[in-house]
């Protein structure tokens, strides 16, 4: 999965540390399931000398599980979350869903784990809105970012 | 977090304060010949005060000390992870490698080098697997069948029933032997009870009640011979076709047999201090339904069937909190053995999951 995001509307001054995390997790009737899959921490120095004028990268392997899953007890949602820590203690957590598919292997054919990263049963995702992400698109993006439960 | 923190500390200083009871009582003391009273002499020299003997002070002082480092060891990764968000500590628990400055450095994308992708001296697909909660299917993947490739396990069901149908029953009729014993002594001896007769008439019509759900629980698991299931590949895949072999033994006439293919739903929540669970049915295919079958003993029922498992299946999934468990169920309506229901569990993997090796 490939991707690229911004922070935007709040002056680097303010900011204590910005953390991006790949993850899936379980919502429903049960406890919340959560893990990371890939984990980026920028701190205050990292985004002092970088800024927040340029997009950042974000690029990762996606395992082949679990797939996106919309049940009756439980869903199983993907998701791009980023947490910004500012400097008065607070933080505020938003991600942008997406799905991850299976892709049926075709007859006589093993797919490598290359020919997964690069095709598109990882998932790229689209925009970040309140982080102004740059995202390239794909059809299993969905348009819109939510805030999390804290 | 804060009340973890406070018994954390609370261990520890529980720790050090029964440490220097023991260090105090059987190291310092002796040395400072103290001119006490006779009674607190008497007591400081009993064996409660030593620790129950030789033995007793040491075992008390290694309690303590054991104490104190699980304390200190506890509050130390309290306080590593204070402050931490929850993905922070999930990638932590997960052990993925945490990056930023270095990546940030080069805005565009590392082509060759992804921050999480696996390391080039380990599997790909052991890499996937491990973050993937699918449930290991290595029980089935060391029984090999004998007609097809893989046997399958069965669900052990209604063991523990049977052991608390089991206890209740026998308590039960020893209480009510243990009255029936009190009445007839009373009755022998002129001392007639007849308000607690009356009662255990009722007493033994509850005991009676117990016994007979202890006997039919016991026909209902010893009484049905064993089923044998076989499948030609595990685990299965969305979309695949699969080859499966039954058979049913012991000595019974069904009125139906009936085998399906389900996928359920399992929630585990909390609900104030219990922790409950929920399931649901979210998938059922017919494999198999036939009526009037006979099962002999020298002659068990058999099948061979195929069948198809959806191409949009869901694949198995199990964490802690939720699960999407599939199973094959052979269930039987049968005369005069009670009609039965046997789980046999099975693994579905995301189409690009490769197989495991074959048992042979």
């Amino acid at each position: 999965m490939r991707a690229r995001w911004r922070i935007g509307r709040v002056p680097v001054e303010q900011l204590q540390g910005v953390e991006v995390s790949v993850l899936w997790h379980t919502d429903g009737k049960g406890d919340e399931d959560l893990s990371v899959i890939h984990f980026e921490r920028y701190e205050r120095s990292d985004l002092l000398r970088l800024g927040l004028a340029e997009s950042k990268s974000l690029q990762c392997t996606l395992p082949a599980a679990p797939l996106s899953y919309r049940g009756h007890l439980m869903q199983i949602e993907w998701a791009v979350r980023v947490r910004v820590f500012l400097t008065d203690g607070r933080d505020i957590a938003t991600e942008h869903p997406f799905l991850v598919v299976g892709r049926p292997v075709a007859a006589g054919t093993q797919p490598s784990v290359s020919e997964e990263a690069d095709g598109d049963s990882a998932a790229d995702s689209e925009a970040l809105g309140l982080l102004r992400g740059l995202w390239s698109t794909s059809r299993f993006a969905r348009p819109f970012t939510r805030g999390v439960k804290q | 977090m804060l009340g973890e923190l406070a018994f954390y500390l609370g261990v520890i200083l529980l720790g050090v304060f029964v440490l220097a009871l023991v260090l105090i009582t059987h190291v310092m003391m002796p040395r400072m010949n103290l001119e006490l009273p006779e009674e607190a002499r008497r007591v400081l020299d009993s064996q409660l005060a030593r620790g129950g003997g030789g033995w007793g002070r040491w075992i008390v002082g290694l309690v303590a000390i054991v104490a104190i480092g699980s304390g200190v060891a506890g509050l130390a990764y309290r306080l590593l992870h204070l402050g931490f968000s929850q993905e922070r500590r999930s990638a932590r628990a997960g052990k993925v490698r945490v990056s930023g400055s270095e990546a940030a450095v080069d805005p565009g994308f590392s082509e060759q080098n992804p921050p999480s992708a696996p390391p080039a001296d380990s599997p790909s697909e052991d890499f996937s697997a491990s973050q993937a909660c699918l449930p290991g299917g290595q029980m089935i993947h060391d029984s090999p069948g004998e007609r097809l490739r893989y046997r399958l396990g069965l669900i052990a069901t209604g063991r523990w029933t049977l052991f608390g149908s089991a206890a209740l029953a026998l308590i039960w009729n020893s209480v009510c032997f243990v009255l029936l014993a009190v009445v007839v002594s009373g009755w022998w001896y002129g001392q007639n009870r007849p308000i607690l007769a009356i009662l255990l008439v009722f007493f033994f019509a509850v005991a009676i009640w117990a016994l007979r759900v202890f006997l039919r629980q016991v026909r209902q698991i010893a009484g049905v011979g064993p089923t044998i299931l076989e499948i030609n590949d595990h685990p299965l895949q969305p979309g695949g076709q699969y080859q499966l072999f039954v058979s049913q033994m012991g000595r019974m006439r069904l009125k139906s047999v009936r085998i399906e293919l389900i996928c359920e739903e399992e929630s585990f929540f909390r609900q104030g201090t219990d922790v409950r669970a929920d399931r649901h049915t979210a998938f059922t295919q017919e494999l198999l339904r036939e009526k009037g079958v006979r099962v002999d003993p020298m002659e068990p029922w058999q099948q061979q069937l195929s069948f198809d498992v959806p191409a949009n299946a869901m694949h198995s999934f199990v964490a802690t909190h939720n699960a999407i468990r599939w199973r094959l169920v052979v269930s039987g309506d049968s005369r005069p053995w009670p009609s039965f229901c046997r789980s046999f569990p099975v693994i579905v993997h995301p189409p690009l999951m490769a197989p495991p090796d074959s048992p042979r």
